[in-house]
């Protein structure tokens, strides 16, 4: 692992950020502060609850700050930046290769720390004795199809105990020091591929590998906790709170998928979730320290539940007729729970009870793309790069940005700053900032009934529509004539009533 | 029996006699038994057809519609009528939906699965789309009697709701095959890999209208009974040189293109479509009518060169003597 400080203009901002994120422990007291801050945005969705809310932050609409364009990299360079977190005033996210930061004032690059080829996932900022740590995740196994398999050069710490015999994957948990972009400690083994990010938990970070392993390691020592073996796919972000890890596993062909609790000190499985309906898939979990919140999508239905944190029983499911991106944990705040489908269909429900409470439909793809709330606004980023903020008490569009054909993969409130990942042409980190030039709009979602430009509508249509039909049926029928000249009926010019038969009439008479 | 009701019956069979002795001339040896799907595999019959040319017969459609205005009215009126309906249950758009609201069963079925799944979910929408199915088993039958009516040349009247309970049946038959082959496809195509699984839903479409579309006209014009109909439907579709295939597929193909285009009016979610969504819809469908139209116009032609099907078997006498 190698850091690349940029300009020297770039290696001071970094060391602003270093200075602060060490000072911070100092002021709230030895040993390991909090990972979590509410306000701030050190993980995947904000924190290891992951409500992807926050209750300050720019309000809209936005103007774009500065943009800082890094190409996307890995196997055919088809691979962009992870979601972006928060360390001090640098922004942070992993690419197929790098670790990238980027100073939130400037957009300037403050530094970029190599990685070994993996799945680019959200890193997480912990913030120790030692310093504030970037955690992150390194190593794709074999690698995907096209990409050479790679050899960490580096001494390794085994997670594997037992000394397995086959050689280990490259996959490791790893961490540099924000200030020095030192490695911390040696890359820890994991035991599979992770693309569930990091999650971390006060002094614990947290990862799970593809094939269900969760790998919890001392962000102090840089040693394995515990691991646990949960044997199904494990694809989405962990949450934690309340000293549990919560864990979205998916279902295979004969299992159901599950939301499985762990006691975050010893790994032991505290309870199992299974869905009431026959589902295929659950989405990454939340939690707003008293419910958890999950989607399990199925053949047959979609449902978002709220299950008790404390014994895992359900509070509540709300079946909605949607589909939903798995990597997306339902949003919370306000006493709210915020879920978007795949064609941008927001859906706001009471997380006491369930009860919808409004929509909105974007009609634009949400998918790889992950809202989030920032005061009392829910920014919503689409595959064609749209933002569209909409007032999460009233449930009305306030604001929108045109689509320019870059997907808004992820956005991160930093203070009165919004950053966000671009794919696709326009790669790379975006900051926006309020504007107050921008005109905001009171909007209602196409989805609410507005009767009377409806029956407007449809009567104007109408009124079109059977003029035309009156001209074309008084020109063309005196040139075609009846369809029939010789049907009697054409004759007598009365219904031919002989036609319609009783149709037993007709019978074969009995043998 | 009354003398007129006499006289209508004379009159009945003196006709059926009549078609009866020109489909059956040809063939002077005894007709074999009727066995399952006997109509699908049996030969094509053989010689020119009378059928009328596909763009004629369109021709004939679209005027037919466009000069009856109690079918456009009703038409229109339907549609809206559903659309309301549909909100009401709580639909919540795409209205582009509604292109097929009035299409030939089994394109017009998957429009009843499409939105009793939007509405209910994929669980209750397998119960909703019997429902659904029923009533658009009303409508055609309601439609294609009225059609029947106006290319017989006697304006709609009482002898419509005759004629539509006689035809009710048949097209409750026709939409439940309808869900039966959309069924089927769905299950086939997973199973044979996605490249075939778009080719056997566009098949089961166009041979469920290319083989079930005569079939309600027959039930209207003739007061035929389920498997009548259906069989005859079979063999008027089959004879040769008719291009009902062609017609089947154009249509079909034509059908689904307007659905998916996209970018067109309406074809997100909301339920407040604009007056130029509503125009589309609205055409779109007294098109489906049109073909409708269209189908009854090119049976009525070739009524009478439909060869009748084999008898039907014979129970087996029952054994003598059983206790």
């Amino acid at each position: 692992m190698m850091a690349h400080p940029i300009t020297p203009g770039s290696r001071r901002r970094a060391l602003r950020a270093a200075a602060i994120a060490v000072t911070l422990p100092a002021l709230l007291g030895a040993g390991v502060a909090a990972a979590q801050v509410d306000a701030e945005w050190t993980e995947f969705q904000g924190g290891p609850a992951r409500i992807g809310a926050v209750p300050d932050g720019p309000q809209p609409g936005y103007r774009q700050a500065w943009r800082t364009p890094i190409a996307p990299g890995g196997p055919g360079e088809r691979y962009g930046l992870s979601a972006p977190v928060i360390a001090g005033d640098v922004a942070v996210a992993v690419g197929a290769e790098q670790v990238v930061g980027i100073d939130i004032a400037s957009g300037e690059q403050a530094f970029s720390v190599d990685r070994d080829l993996g799945p680019p996932v959200a890193p997480a900022v912990a913030s120790t004795n030692a310093g504030t740590l970037i955690v992150y995740t390194q190593g794709w196994g074999d690698g995907p199809p096209t990409a050479t398999p790679t050899t960490d050069a580096t001494p390794t710490t085994d997670a594997s105990p037992t000394g397995d015999p086959e050689p280990p994957v490259d996959s490791h948990l790893a961490a540099f020091d924000l200030g020095t972009q030192e490695p911390v400690w040696p890359p820890v083994q994991l035991g599979a591929v992770s693309r569930t990010g990091v999650t971390i938990d006060g002094d614990m970070a947290f990862v799970g590998g593809n094939g269900g392993t969760v790998t919890a390691v001392d962000l102090v020592e840089g040693s394995v906790a515990w691991t646990q073996e949960l044997d199904a796919p494990l694809v989405t972000s962990l949450a934690a709170a309340d000293g549990q890890v919560l864990v979205s596993l998916q279902g295979d062909g004969d299992t159901q998928p599950v939301i499985v609790s762990l006691d975050a000190a010893s790994g032991e499985e505290r309870w199992r979730h299974e869905p009431l309906a026959a589902s295929a898939i659950v989405s990454a979990v939340s939690t707003d320290g008293s419910c958890v919140f999950a989607i399990f999508t199925g053949l047959s239905e979609t449902s978002v539940v709220a299950i008790n944190l404390a014994d895992g029983s359900l509070r509540w499911s709300q079946r909605l007729n949607a589909a939903f991106d798995l990597v997306a944990p339902p949003l919370v705040s306000s006493s709210k729970v915020f879920v978007t489908d795949l064609i941008g269909h927001t859906r706001a429900l009471d997380a006491r009870t369930g009860e919808g409470l409004w929509d909105f439909a974007m009609n634009a793809t949400v998918f790889r793309s992950v809202p989030a709330v920032v005061g009392s606004h829910l920014l919503v980023p689409t595959l064609e790069g749209e933002l569209g903020a909409i007032d999460i008490e009233s449930g009305e569009l306030v604001w929108r940005r045109p689509p320019d054909g870059s997907s808004i993969r992820a956005l991160a409130p930093a203070g009165e700053r919004l950053v966000a990942i671009r794919g696709e042409a326009l790669s790379g980190f975006e900051a926006y900032d309020h504007d107050p030039a921008a005109e905001l709009v009171r909007e209602m979602s196409p989805t609410t009934l507005a009767l009377g430009s409806m029956l407007g509508a449809m009567a104007l249509a109408v009124a079109a529509v059977l003029g035309v039909m009156f001209l074309l049926g008084r020109t063309l029928a005196p040139r075609f004539g009846p369809a029939f000249p010789d049907d009697p009926a054409a004759e007598t010019g009365g219904p031919d009533v002989e036609q319609i038969r009783d149709p037993w009439e007709d019978e074969d008479p009995a043998p | 029996m009354t003398n007129k009701n006499k006289n209508k019956r004379s009159r009945s069979e003196n006709r059926v006699e009549g078609r009866s002795a020109s489909r059956s001339a040809p063939a002077s040896q005894a007709p074999r038994r009727r066995g399952l799907l006997d109509s699908i595999f049996a030969p094509r019959v053989a010689g020119a057809t009378s059928m009328p040319r596909i763009r004629t017969s369109l021709a004939r459609g679209a005027v037919t519609v466009a000069s009856t205005p109690i079918l456009t009215v009703s038409a229109i009126a339907i549609v809206a009528i559903e659309w309301l309906g549909a909100l009401a249950l709580g639909f919540e758009g795409p209205f582009t939906l509604f292109v097929t609201a009035l299409a030939l069963p089994p394109v017009g079925t998957s429009f009843d699965a499409t939105l009793s799944t939007a509405l209910f979910g994929l669980r209750g929408g397998f119960f909703a789309i019997l429902g659904f199915v029923a009533l658009r088993a009303v409508v055609q039958a309601l439609l294609v009697a009225s059609i029947v009516e106006v290319l017989r040349s006697s304006p709609p009247g009482r002898w419509t709701m005759v004629r539509t309970l006689r035809t009710l049946p048949v097209t409750l038959a026709i939409s439940l095959a309808g869900v039966g082959l959309l069924t089927l496809a769905s299950l086939l195509g997973p199973l044979l890999g996605p490249a075939f699984a778009l080719l056997i839903q566009m098949g089961a479409l166009v041979g469920g209208v290319y083989l079930l579309s005569f079939a309600p006209v027959i039930a209207a014009d003739e007061g035929r009974r389920i498997p009548d109909s259906l069989g005859r439907s079979v063999r008027a579709a089959r004879m040769a040189g008719s291009g009902n295939l062609t017609l089947a597929a154009i249509y079909v193909v034509a059908s689904i293109a307007v659905l998916v285009v996209p970018g067109k009016p309406g074809s997100e979610l909301g339920v407040n479509p604009l007056v130029a969504a509503w125009v589309i819809v609205l055409v779109t469908n007294l098109l489906h009518l049109a073909m409708q139209a269209t189908v009854a116009f090119r049976y009525l032609s070739v009524a009478d060169d439909v060869p009748e099907g084999a008898p039907k078997r014979q129970p087996a006498p029952r054994a003598r003597g059983r206790r």
